[in-house]
């Protein structure tokens, strides 16, 4: 999935494993590369956890092979544990303790001498150093989680939910500290919780839906792929329903959001045109139309969900309209 | 040795967090000091000298149990359940997390049993030979001090430790144990140790009452290693055995968290 020729640092071939909660996966293979940044986009989000504890050696896989760092991650020594750094939803902190503290007794354990005033620097954490951890809000909380995981350098570093909570402003500078860490050939693997940061940061971007991979690719080559359409948001007077226009030859899916309605239109020159003239000839007046090119989410969405048109009742969706 | 270092490096950080903490820090341990002045107080008034040192040794043991077992438990649970030891997996000197853990707590307990036996010697007189006398009062010491202290330490270590093994053996049901308040805690041990009932003395084997007996022997007669001896070694014994349940069952996280 890496261009890297590089060893990879995680491959999986054929992995299976039975989850407890209906979150098994099967058939994941994966070979992440040295400098790579790449994100689970998981349904359920469960399915992506598994692989992430399978892949540190928490729980054992029932079929297929798994090498991190060169081994199976349940044979794993001092050293390699060392090289691996896994952020689990929201783990706690220790009760009554400062940021500082807990940043340098982390690098102290490390063994990572000034990491602890690098990360609060790196992470904008200086004017909180003084702070307890408990009465910090939620983002910077998961700030101080992100900064943890990267004390020691380590050569993976993984998260099950890592733009959790963060002010886009946040969630910039963990990207670009992030960026700098894969830069310097670390892999950073995480459960996407929204897609935006994925198309900004990621290299790999891997769709997992019912268990399996349904696609592993670089976020804008998966854009490219599967352009060639636009989703077009109206709002009209007076009924409207899907079949007015659905069975015309450049829509490709209608769906109700919302008190509107999201139309997928070839994308074709005059197709937005061609929808306004056939409204207008069976006497449906549009209030507002407007279009927009398909995002990361929207193709993410149209995988999992496959290519069906979406099929929508005679009358307008309840609506403020 | 580089663990060991860690550990003490990384003790000033965890006993600030502590002592930061005023309710954890009365309810370990305040409590029991405010439960010895009440009791010795009492019968100070009543003034029957023999049972003095009987009470103060059930209350220094109930001390070490409490802030031993309910200190530790609680404390790591929290660490345990809440993924913070998550934080510490990956260093290879990850032991030294755990180990600054239990020792602050074993200092802190064993301050507060020096301080406990300090004030019922000044304000009670338990422990000299003769509450009238000075020079028995040096001679009663200098035999006992030595023993008193490793019983104390001891006794110490074997309830800290399991405190550490009570979370790792069997978490979900002690979940309503350790968050429950120190009473019902005591309570709950006092269920559990049930079927020792069925036993004729068995109780006698468990750590809580070798400390009784130990304090008993050294407080109120004044023995010296002799008397405190045949409750030193079984005291030993179980520190040993505890430690080697706690290093083979200890569990770094909880897989099944809530996120």
């Amino acid at each position: 999935m890496s261009d890297s020729t590089c060893a990879p640092l995680i491959e999986a071939k054929g992995l299976c494993c039975n989850g407890l909660y209906g979150d098994a996966f099967e058939d994941i293979d994966l070979c992440l590369a040295p400098g790579t940044a790449a994100a689970l986009v998981a349904n359920p989000k469960s399915a992506g956890f598994l692989l992430m504890h399978c892949l540190m050696g928490f729980l054992p896989h029932s079929r297929g092979e798994l090498r991190v760092l060169g081994m199976d991650p349940r044979q794993w020594g001092r050293d390699e544990r060392r090289r691996v750094s896994l952020v689990r939803g929201a783990p706690r902190f220790p009760f009554a303790m400062r940021v500082e503290e807990l940043l340098s007794q982390v690098a102290m354990l490390m063994g990572d001498k000034g990491g602890c005033e690098r990360v609060l620097e790196d992470f904008g954490l200086k004017e909180v150093r003084g702070k307890y951890l408990h009465f910090l809000n939620a983002e910077l909380q998961q700030l101080v989680r992100v900064a943890c995981s990267v004390l020691g350098s380590p050569d993976v570093m993984m998260y099950e939910s890592l733009f959790q909570h963060l002010s886009p402003a946040r969630a910039k500078t963990v990207r670009q500290v992030l960026a700098g860490e894969r830069d310097k050939g670390k892999l950073i693997l995480f459960v996407a919780d929204e897609l935006v940061s994925v198309a900004a940061f990621c290299d790999v971007a891997v769709v997992m839906s019912g268990g399996r991979v349904r696609a592993a690719d670089k976020p804008e080559k998966m854009m490219k792929d599967n352009s060639g359409w636009l989703t077009v948001e109206i709002e009209t007077e007076g009924d409207f329903c899907g079949a007015h226009v659905e069975k015309l030859p450049f829509v490709r899916g209608v769906e109700a959001r919302e008190g509107r309605f999201c139309l997928m239109l070839d994308d074709s020159p005059g197709s937005i045109y061609a929808l306004m003239d056939a409204l207008r000839a069976r006497g449906v007046d549009l209030r507002w139309l407007r279009v927009n090119r398909p995002s990361l989410q929207d193709i993410v969405e149209r995988m999992l969900m496959g290519e069906q048109k979406t099929e929508i009742g005679g009358r307008q969706a309840d609506s403020g309209t | 040795m580089r663990v060991v270092i860690l550990t003490f490096r990384q003790l000033p950080i965890v006993l600030r967090t502590f002592f930061r903490q005023a309710n954890l820090v009365f309810w370990s341990f305040g409590f029991f000091l405010l439960l010895q002045l009440l009791g010795c107080g009492l019968l100070a008034a009543l003034d029957p000298k023999t049972l003095r040192p009987v009470l103060c040794s059930a209350v220094i043991a109930l001390t070490l149990l409490g802030g031993g077992i309910y200190g530790v438990s609680y404390g790591m649970w929290n660490f345990f359940r809440g993924g913070v030891l998550e934080r510490y997996h990956r260093s290879p000197y990850r032991a030294s997390a755990v180990a600054a853990f239990v020792l602050s707590r074993f200092l802190v307990l064993f301050a507060a049993i020096v301080i406990q036996l300090v004030v019922v010697y000044v304000a009670f007189g338990v422990g000299r030979a003769d509450m009238g006398r000075i020079g028995d009062h040096a001679l009663t010491w200098r035999l006992s001090l030595g023993p008193l202290l490793v019983a104390v330490a001891l006794a110490d270590a074997c309830f800290v430790l399991m405190g550490l093994c009570v979370v790792t053996l069997s978490r979900a049901h002690f979940q309503s144990y350790l968050i429950s308040n120190l009473l019902f805690a005591v309570l709950s041990l006092v269920v559990m140790l049930e079927p020792l009932r069925l036993v004729k003395g068995a109780w006698l084997a468990l750590p809580s009452a070798q400390v009784m007996m130990a304090l008993e022997a050294l407080l109120g007669e004044g023995a010296g290693w002799s008397g405190a001896w045949p409750h030193l070694w079984p005291l030993a014994l179980w520190c040993a055995a505890l430690a080697v349940v706690a290093r083979q069952t200890f569990d770094w996280m909880v897989l099944d968290r809530a996120r």
